[in-house]
């Protein structure tokens, strides 16, 4: 069953009188328990994607899209108690700079037992704790009162990660989340990431407390309260399921190679090439994925120059006529200066990509 | 903690040297000299030999280091000595007017505390509405206006159009007959006016100074980190932005203590208020150098006692530079 539908989503900023499409066209879903790569340059507009599937986005943005689903529910129809029982309780967020995500004033314990305070019925010091250790902290018992300055990069982070997954979301969405990080700490994140997804069993049903779906007091038939009555049951019921889907955002194709199972890769607000991993990487449909890869350094390769695509992204503002990637494209032809193209199944049929070399147009 | 206090302190102490060593040589060099004030009115003395007794009564005629180094000394005693004009005790002069000094301050500080604070947020969470507008309107009057030409247009429609509210000083005349009751009335009546028009300044600059710094926190990650987290508006307002974006007003507060003690010098003129301010206005008109030096000193003193308690409330509410060297 699909977790996430997104349909022809579309972003605007407004810059003074101007609006500034960031995100265009986006369309995709995701399963249960999948982890979706979305990879792309700076200013592809992922990260406002990524912040757009729960509307986290500044005031300055506009939102609108045919679906934006999320569990069967429409997220752009929802009350805002409802959409802020989403946040933090069905879908963990973490950000790309945990030097910055973190309240300097407030104990990285507190601002952890906040989400445990609003998603779980109540502050819980051992639940903290026992998420810290999860996270991997060291001396977990010590770090419930420290502030954010007192700690690394990396272990900030992984408050980050502790708060994101204390309410057991179904979904974690990563915005870059080792882009800020020393590449020794890189790893053990991602790998980290790994874990947490195999191990956190998603949404324990829970009593009702505020913002409670999907109609608070009503008794959930399908995952009987683990607190209440038939709490084995209940536990067994929801774990039978579960594993944490997860959307991974990155520059870095490189660090979803291994993971995710599905690649999305941007190019100027859209996704431009959509499938699964492996395939994607191996047999790049789109031009520009193909001059994405290439960019790539390899351990095995010798020691020549690495091939950059030409050109810069276009500035969202001038974007060109047809499709966006044309001006840098190697084999652009009439057609992409005219029509923009849509996604469309490729190859095998399992990746869609946005090109008119595969097109069959008269 | 320990070494930032001692630095502070120590560092408290030479500021506080410094500004009594400038009083000094700025009365010294104030037009007139010291003896001005004396004059040929008497029969029996000239005025040169008045003078000359008066400087060598005070020490005046000595090198200017001697002097200084000898009030010095009396301060080390706690003798500011007596003033040129009626002979009293400078300390006693002082503790008459200092009570109302900080009484009309405190009042004023507190209301201008307790309303910018609200206004301020006010302002910045309905950012480009209405009551943002509005507060913006208030600040730009508030800060143009000259609390001078304020006041005396106030003075002018409270107290003599409507004749609401008496005009100057903190009390009636007939205050020594009043019952204890009405006494008190008597001074809040006098204190209405003075206390609205110096808070309306500090007001307008306070609000904009919170709304602006709760602006600026909004922005940061970790709003939005509180806003992923699913807590409601109020709570990521007062919670995770307001305690950062008032920290820099714990710093405004402490900068605008040299008014609490100082005392407004034109302010309290215009009200003829009993105050610091006017003790020292007139002491500098008449060159009553002991009073000058005595207010100057009192005011420095507490002036920079009020900032090291800022710097120390700084510390208190930021962990970061609470517990910095602390890292783990």
């Amino acid at each position: 069953m699909s977790l996430l539908t997104v349909e022809d989503l579309f972003v605007e900023y407004r810059h003074g009188a101007r609006r500034v499409p960031a995100v265009r066209h986006v369309s995709f879903s995701l399963k249960e328990g999948e982890c979706l790569g979305v990879a792309g340059e700076s200013g592809s507009g992922k990260s406002t994607l990524a912040l757009a599937l729960l509307k986290l986005l500044p005031d300055s943005a506009s939102l609108s899209a045919q679906r934006l689903d999320f569990d069967g529910r429409s997220v752009l129809d929802l009350a805002p108690r409802e959409l802020r029982a989403l946040r933090g309780g069905e879908v963990g967020f973490v950000f790309q700079d945990p030097f910055s995500a973190l309240n300097p004033v407030l104990t990285v314990g507190d601002q952890v037992d906040e989400v445990l305070e609003w998603h779980r019925g109540g502050r819980n010091r051992q639940r903290v704790l026992d998420l810290f250790a999860q996270v991997r902290l060291p001396d977990p018992g010590d770090l419930y009162g420290a502030y954010p300055h007192q700690l690394s990069g990396g272990q900030r982070q992984r408050v980050c990660l502790a708060m994101a997954i204390a309410s057991n979301p179904k979904l974690l969405i990563a915005d870059e989340p080792t882009t800020a990080l020393d590449v020794t700490v890189q790893r053990e994140i991602l790998n980290l990431l790994d874990d947490l997804r195999r191990d956190v069993k998603t949404q324990v049903p829970h009593p009702p407390l505020r913002g409670t779906f999907p109609q608070e007091g009503k008794e959930n038939k399908e995952f009987p309260s683990p607190l209440g009555r038939g709490q084995g049951e209940g536990l067994a019921q929801f774990r039978r399921n579960m594993k944490m889907a997860l959307i991974l955002v990155t520059h870095n194709v490189g660090l979803l190679s291994e993971r995710s199972d599905r690649l999305a890769v941007m190019y100027a607000g859209e996704i431009v090439e959509i499938g699964p991993t492996a395939t994607v990487l191996s047999r790049p449909a789109h031009p520009y994925t193909q001059g994405l890869l290439k960019s790539l350094p390899r351990l095995s390769g010798t020691d020549r120059r690495l091939p950059a695509l030409p050109g810069q992204p276009p500035d969202p503002k001038e974007l060109p006529s047809g499709c966006p990637f044309r001006v840098r494209c190697p084999s652009s032809f009439e057609r992409c200066v005219v029509h923009s193209p849509a996604l469309r199944p490729v190859l095998d049929g399992t990746v869609q990509a946005a090109c008119h070399l595969f097109g069959d147009f008269p | 903690m320990g070494a930032f206090l001692f630095r502070r302190f120590a560092l408290t102490l030479v500021t506080l040297l410094g500004i009594t060593l400038m009083t000094f040589l700025v009365m010294r060099i104030a037009p007139g000299g010291l003896t001005a004030g004396t004059t040929d009115l008497s029969a029996r003395v000239s005025a040169h030999e008045q003078r000359k007794k008066f400087a060598a009564l005070y020490d005046l005629d000595k090198p200017w280091y001697v002097q200084y180094g000898r009030w010095l000394k009396r301060l080390s005693r706690l003798d500011f000595g007596r003033s040129f004009k009626d002979d009293r005790p400078v300390l006693e002069k002082i503790s008459e007017r200092l009570p109302n000094t900080l009484l009309l301050n405190v009042l004023s500080l507190g209301l201008v505390f307790f309303v910018a604070v609200p206004l301020g947020i006010l302002a910045a969470v309905k950012q480009n509405t209405v009551w943002d507008r509005a507060v913006s309107a208030l600040v730009f009057i508030g800060f143009s206006a000259p609390t001078f030409w304020l006041a005396l247009m106030l003075m002018m429609l409270f107290g003599v159009t409507l004749g609401w509210l008496p005009l100057s000083g903190l009390h009636a005349l007939n205050a020594d007959e009043l019952s204890a009751t009405s006494s008190v009335l008597d001074m809040a009546r006098h204190l209405v006016l003075p206390v609205l028009i110096s808070a309306f300044a500090g007001l307008a600059g306070l609000s904009r100074f919170v709304r602006n710094g709760l602006l600026e926190v909004v922005r940061q990650d970790y709003v939005r980190t509180a806003r992923a987290k699913g807590l409601p508006e109020s709570r990521v307002i007062f919670r995770h932005a307001l305690r950062n974006a008032l920290i820099p007003v714990v710093t405004l507060l402490g900068l605008s203590l040299p008014d609490l003690i100082g005392g407004g010098f034109i302010f309290e003129t215009i009200f003829a208020f009993p105050g610091m301010g006017r003790l020292g206005f007139d002491a500098v008109m008449a060159r009553d150098f002991p009073v000058v030096m005595g207010v100057g000193t009192i005011a420095a003193f507490l002036t920079l006692a009020g900032n090291l308690l800022a710097d120390v409330t700084y510390a208190l509410v930021d962990p970061r530079i609470r517990l910095a060297g602390k890292h783990r």
